[in-house]
Formats: structure tokens, C-alpha cells, sequence
């Protein structure tokens, strides 16, 4: 816990963090209520999207076979994998196939998740990635800190020194040239690049249609240039009809970006197109482990706008790094607490179980009960000694509340514990760490108790 | 064995090795998720969902349309007739000091028979139709008809059947898109009752390339084009 303690001091005093995060949050939230604020029944809508997402996931299998179908009349090879090994020995084959040297790759979680990165250069091929904010990042060394906005943790004068000393451009701390600059250069490779990788928003069962949704257009020019097109995508983003693709195209950009739509939506057919060898592989990586785990299938329904991260009270202190994982925030705690519990059990704490995660989800996934979830899970794997302490410790603790003459016993002997031996205490909480964030409040000069009953004495009460 | 004979076995066995992989890895998570459905068996699927009404709206389709593209900074031009789309598009590119105008000459575009319109007035531009031999990253302009027009979002959606015509809404600086005030419809709901999935790829378009990424500036033109501009076809402009 202490590892965890040091990074959230070092986070918090990071000034520079908490700039960038300040501004680039406290932008996204205003753009989310706006967009909201347009559509006339919000909560109907989200009860939809949730019913379209516990309909799909529940039926996964089924409709995986049916868009497996589709692709395979259609000329696309469909791969399945099951864990990123599965996937580096695709990409090497896909490589050595069709003698990919040059790899474009757009912004993808579930390629974060797999290292999809490294795997493409294990297989030979160099790899750029190229969305603006996964570019700066790569470029960096770092990984993202947001699933919608790699480099949120940034400041603009961040990147200018990363771009001017890596990426060879001239120093500047305005973001219109910076991006600009990135992009001229990015062209080069697009136009150069004999395989693109992408992810996908929304798989479509009855139509075979991939969806993808973006700003730039490097998804756009990873799928139309190249001769060589990869979806690498999770099992878990099928979806039955275009129709539902539809409803939950209207929530993904408002939520994400506070857009009505984002610049490209592109639905891909499901041949690819000519000239063009495509592959879809479709990934578990322990999804299927979470659509057996009881009320941990709502993780399933995930459509990955980030909303929940934005408007979580830790993470805007904090950032997306803090969580040690993939997928930061409320979404990325319940999932690795489920898929990687000897990761999550200390950023299980970035969790003050406010809720505003669960209110903000257009999918309502009760994201801080399945932190909860989490955390009871983490406690039964914990060491019996220390569970039998803090279970001893409980007991005690609800005997003196339990009953009146205990509870008076209790809050007298107190504060005359505090009297007597308050300068160990305070040495003691010192010691733990306690007194680090905030001071100890001083005991109130009278018990409530007592003022209470003396207000009814004076008749203050009717 | 020859080069060609080589790459063929290669293949073979790159597909047997592939397909064995993905059969066994397709079986376990097959076998992972029927598992999962013994021990907690899903609802049985409803068809109806709890869809969303469409609401009424205060303004036109086409003012509210017009007003969206406005928000994305998207250009529009009414125009009457062919005559006057060419003639309006023509003063663009030559305003723009265009060299090099690529059209996806299809659909609208051949009936207002565009491509020598734009010929005729620009005599020092080159302008060419797609597979022609001008590549879309050499073009300053790229010229493409649209599949309908989605008022509610300010959407102009795009249709493509290979990579050269994706590419000419996409690598050009400029876009241009030649609609009809008859492709406009309220919704994206509208659009795909009237336009059932046919297998081709299409791009809902709502604006030029963007992005936020840098302290969540919105930065225009970044991949795509930074300027895309709609030439809206009114009713009737085939008389015109």
C-alpha cells in the first residue's frame, strides 16, 4: 500500500499533472452536459443502450457465429484468439504472408491490452502509431492515461519538448501547430505503410458491418491505403442489428467527447475491398471469464467512451497512470480486480465509491458496486492473520455501538484517552501515515449527547 | 521452384498453421462461454427494445441541417442547376489556387456531367475522374456525391466500393460534396430504413478532420481534409 501511497503523493504534487488534467477535464465534463442536455429523455436512452448491451452480451456466441459467417462468405479471414499469444502468432504470419515491413496502427484499448504493439515488431515490421495523442505517447514512451485521450496527462509545452527532441520538429507549445506538425509527418507513413491496424467500436451480427468511430482520420487512412487491413477487436463489442449500432452511436460521442457525432463514423462492410486482404481477429483475453462471473458480466457491456473516468474524483487528481494498469479509472479498477487481481488489489483504494461513475455510464454498469465486488474479493484472498486482526478489531467495534451504556462508556473512555496519552496517539497516526493528508479534528468540548439532552432541559424542543 | 511456386506453398501452410490456431482457440472460447451459460443461463432474447422517439423539432430539416453544419464549420452552397454548381465550384478551386481536382465521378455527378463543366473553366487545372492516373494524394481538391444527408447531426454520408474512391474524400486538403436537397433526411434511423445494410462501406462525415488531443484544443485538419464544403442540388435543378 505504501507503493501506492507514494505515487498518489507523487501524483498530487506533480504540478504540472494537475494542470493538464484540470484544464483537459474540466473541458470534457462542460461538453458532456451540453451535448445531454440535447437529447429529451436521457435515462430512457441509457435504459436502451443497457438492454441492447445485456441482450448482445448475453447471446454473445450465437451472434459471433452469425458475423463469423457473414465475413467468410464475404472474402474476410476471421481469426479467434485467445490471449495476445494467440494474437503475436497471427501478426507474425499476416507479416511474413504479405511481407509487411511497415505497420500503421491506430488507437486501440484491446491492443494496448495485448501489447499489439511490440507483437508487430516482433514480427519484423516497424509500427507508428497514428492518432495525434497515441503518436506523442509512442513517441514519449509512455502509455496512455485515458482510454479517449492517451496523453491528457500532458501539457502542451510536454509534448512540444517531446516532439522537438524525439520526433525532430521545432519546439512550440501551441497545440494547433503541434498537432499539425505531427500529422504531415504521419502522412509519410500512411501513404508508405503495406499493413493497418485498427480496433472496432461495434461488430454488427446480422449485417457483418464493422463500426468504427473517430475524429482525425487515421482510422480512415489505416483502412483505405494500406493493401493489408487488420480489425483487432474484443469478442465482447458485437451487437445484433445496425439498428442497434444506431442508438448507441448517439450516446458513444456525446459521452466521449461531448460530440452529437464524431467527424468519422465509418461502417465497414463486411468483403473487404479489392485489392485488399483483411483479417478480423476477434479476442477473449479472459473476457469469457468475466461472462461467467455473475454480476461481473456487466463489464462486458462496456462501449469504452471514458465518460466514467472524467468524471471520477480520483482520477482527476490523479490521472490515468496512478492506476497501473490498461484501462485506468472506475472501468479499468472493477476490470482488473476481476481479471488481474494481484494487480488491482491497490488501485482497488482509488475508489471513494461516490457513484458519479455509475450515474454517468450510458450502459449503467454498477461500476462502484463491482469495485465493492472487487474489494470483498481482494479481502478473501488476503492473508488469514490479517483478516482474523481486522475481523477481531470489527467485533470490538460493534459491541461499543451496539448498546447505550457501552457507547457512552466508549465515547468517555475516548476522550479520555486522547487526555492522557494524545501525544502518543498522535505519534502513532504520525507513524501510520494517517495524519499525512489531513490533521486529526480536536474532540468537540461537549458530547452530543449532552447537548442534546441539555437543549431539552432549557425546552429549546417542542 | 519458382518465386511464384515458393510464395504458393508458403501460403498453404501459413493457412493450415493459421487455421489450426484459430480452430482450437475458436473451441476453447466456445467452451469457456458454454460453461459460463450452465451456470448462469441468459434471459431469453427480447426483439422489442425500449427504442427512443424521434422528436419534433422546431426548425426545417434543412435549416436545422444547415445550422449543424455551421457547428461542424462545414461549407455549404445552395445551388440551382448544374450550370451553377460548375460555375461555383469552378470559382472555388481557381479562388484556392487548385492545380490538381480528383472526382469520384459517379451517380449526381454524371448526370450533371460535372467533370467537363469543370474542365471547360479551368483550363490551367488539371482535373481527372478516379482511376484515371491522378493519385488522391497528389490532388488539392477531392469531389465526391454522397449517399444521403442526416439533418439531425449535420451527417453527409459517404459510400465506397474500393480504396481509390475512399481516398478521394480523404487525402485532398478540400473536400467537395455534391448532394441533393432530396437526400436529406431527419435521422440516422431514417437513412438506414431507406438504405438496407447492401454490403458497401460507408462514412458518416460530420465535419473536417479534428482532433483535441493536446490540452483538449480542437485542432482542425489533421489527417483528413481541413476544409470540406456541400453543394446542396435544390428540388427540381434537373430543369434548371
Amino acid at each position: 500500500m505504501s507503493g501506492l501511497r507514494d505515487t498518489v503523493q507523487t501524483k498530487l504534487a506533480d504540478a504540472g499533472l494537475q494542470e493538464a488534467l484540470g484544464r483537459a477535464l474540466a473541458s470534457s465534463n462542460a461538453k458532456l452536459e451540453t451535448a445531454l442536455s440535447e437529447l429529451d429523455d436521457v435515462p430512457a436512452l441509457k435504459d436502451a443502450a443497457a438492454e441492447i448491451r445485456r441482450h448482445a452480451v448475453g447471446r454473445m456466441w450465437q451472434l459471433l457465429e452469425t458475423f463469423e459467417a457473414r465475413l467468410r462468405d464475404a472474402g474476410t479471414t476471421v481469426l479467434w484468439a485467445r490471449d495476445a499469444t494467440d494474437v503475436r502468432r497471427y501478426i507474425a504470419e499476416i507479416c511474413s504472408v504479405h511481407k509487411v515491413s511497415k505497420t500503421v496502427l491506430s488507437k486501440t484499448m484491446v491492443g494496448e491490452e495485448l501489447g499489439l504493439e511490440q507483437s508487430i515488431k516482433d514480427a519484423g515490421s516497424s509500427v507508428i502509431q497514428s492518432d495525434v495523442g497515441e503518436r506523442i505517447i509512442q513517441l514519449a514512451q509512455q502509455s496512455p492515461s485515458h482510454i479517449i485521450l492517451p496523453c491528457i496527462h500532458l501539457r502542451a509545452a510536454d509534448v512540444g519538448k517531446i516532439l522537438h527532441e524525439r520526433g525532430r520538429m521545432p519546439y512550440s507549445e501551441d497545440p494547433a501547430e503541434l498537432s499539425r506538425g505531427l500529422g504531415k509527418s504521419l502522412r509519410q507513413h500512411f501513404l508508405g505503410a503495406h499493413m493497418g491496424v485498427s480496433g472496432a467500436n461495434f461488430l454488427v451480427a446480422e449485417t457483418g458491418n464493422i463500426v468504427c468511430v473517430e475524429n482525425e482520420g487515421n482510422i480512415r487512412m489505416g483502412y483505405s491505403v494500406p493493401p493489408v487491413h487488420v480489425v483487432v477487436t474484443g469478442v465482447e463489442k458485437i451487437l445484433p442489428t445496425l439498428a442497434d449500432a444506431r442508438l448507441l452511436l448517439a450516446l458513444l460521442p456525446r459521452l466521449a467527447t461531448g460530440q452529437r457525432a464524431t467527424c468519422y463514423t465509418s461502417i465497414l462492410g463486411p468483403a473487404p475491398l479489392p485489392g485488399q486482404s483483411r483479417y478480423v481477429i476477434l479476442v477473449d483475453n479472459g473476457r469469457s471469464d468475466l461472462f461467467g462471473a455473475g454480476p461481473c458480466r456487466d463489464l462486458l457491456h462496456c462501449i469504452r467512451c471514458g465518460a466514467c473516468l472524467n468524471v471520477c474524483p480520483v482520477y482527476q487528481r490523479v490521472g490515468g497512470h496512478a492506476y497501473g494498469w490498461t484501462y485506468p479509472g472506475p472501468i479499468g479498477t472493477a476490470m482488473a480486480s476481476m481479471l488481474a487481481p494481484d494487480e488491482a488489489v491497490e488501485s482497488l483504494s482509488l475508489c471513494t465509491l461516490c457513484g458519479a461513475c455509475s450515474e454517468v455510464c450510458p450502459v449503467r454498469i454498477p461500476l462502484d458496486r463491482l469495485i465493492l465486488l472487487g474489494r470483498a474479493t481482494a479481502r478473501a484472498r488476503r492473508k488469514a492473520s490479517e483478516v482474523r486482526q481486522e475481523r477481531r478489531a470489527l467485533r470490538w467495534f460493534r459491541r461499543a455501538m451496539s448498546g447505550r451504556v457501552r457507547y457512552r462508556m466508549s465515547d468517555w473512555g475516548h476522550r479520555l484517552g486522547l487526555a492522557w496519552w494524545g501525544g502518543r496517539v498522535a505519534a502513532m497516526q504520525e507513524k501510520l501515515g494517517w495524519r499525512g493528508e489531513r490533521a486529526a479534528p480536536e474532540p468537540a468540548p461537549q458530547l452530543f449527547r449532552t447537548w442534546w439532552s441539555g437543549r431539552r432541559k432549557r425546552g429549546d424542543l417542542k | 521452384m519458382s518465386d511464384g511456386g515458393r510464395r504458393g506453398s508458403r501460403e498453404a501452410s501459413f493457412s493450415v498453421a493459421m487455421h489450426n490456431r484459430t480452430r482450437s482457440a475458436r473451441a476453447a472460447i466456445r467452451g469457456r462461454l458454454d460453461t459460463a451459460y450452465e451456470g448462469q443461463r441468459p434471459d431469453p432474447p427480447e426483439e422489442s427494445y425500449l427504442r427512443p422517439t424521434d422528436q419534433p423539432v422546431p426548425l426545417s430539416d434543412l435549416e436545422r441541417f444547415l445550422e449543424r453544419l455551421r457547428e461542424h464549420q462545414v461549407g455549404y452552397h445552395l445551388v440551382a442547376g448544374a450550370e451553377e454548381l460548375a460555375e461555383l465550384m469552378a470559382n472555388q478551386i481557381y479562388a484556392k489556387r487548385g492545380r490538381k481536382a480528383l472526382l469520384d465521378n459517379r451517380g449526381v455527378m454524371l448526370q450533371c456531367r460535372l467533370l467537363g463543366g469543370l474542365r471547360q473553366r479551368l483550363l490551367d487545372v488539371i482535373v481527372e475522374a478516379v482511376g484515371a492516373g491522378l493519385a488522391a494524394d497528389q490532388a488539392d481538391f477531392g469531389i465526391t456525391p454522397c449517399e444521403g444527408l442526416i439533418a439531425e447531426t449535420g451527417t453527409i454520408v459517404l459510400a465506397a466500393d474500393d480504396r481509390p474512391t475512399l481516398q478521394v474524400s480523404l487525402l485532398p486538403g478540400r473536400h467537395f460534396v455534391v448532394a441533393r436537397e432530396a437526400q436529406l433526411v431527419v435521422d440516422l434511423a431514417t437513412w438506414m430504413a431507406t438504405h438496407p445494410g447492401n454490403g458497401r462501406h460507408h462514412i458518416l462525415l460530420s465535419g473536417p478532420s479534428r482532433t483535441a488531443d493536446i490540452e483538449k484544443q480542437v485542432v482542425i485538419g489533421v489527417h483528413g481534409p481541413w476544409k470540406v464544403s456541400l453543394f446542396i442540388l435544390r428540388d427540381g435543378w434537373e430543369q434548371r
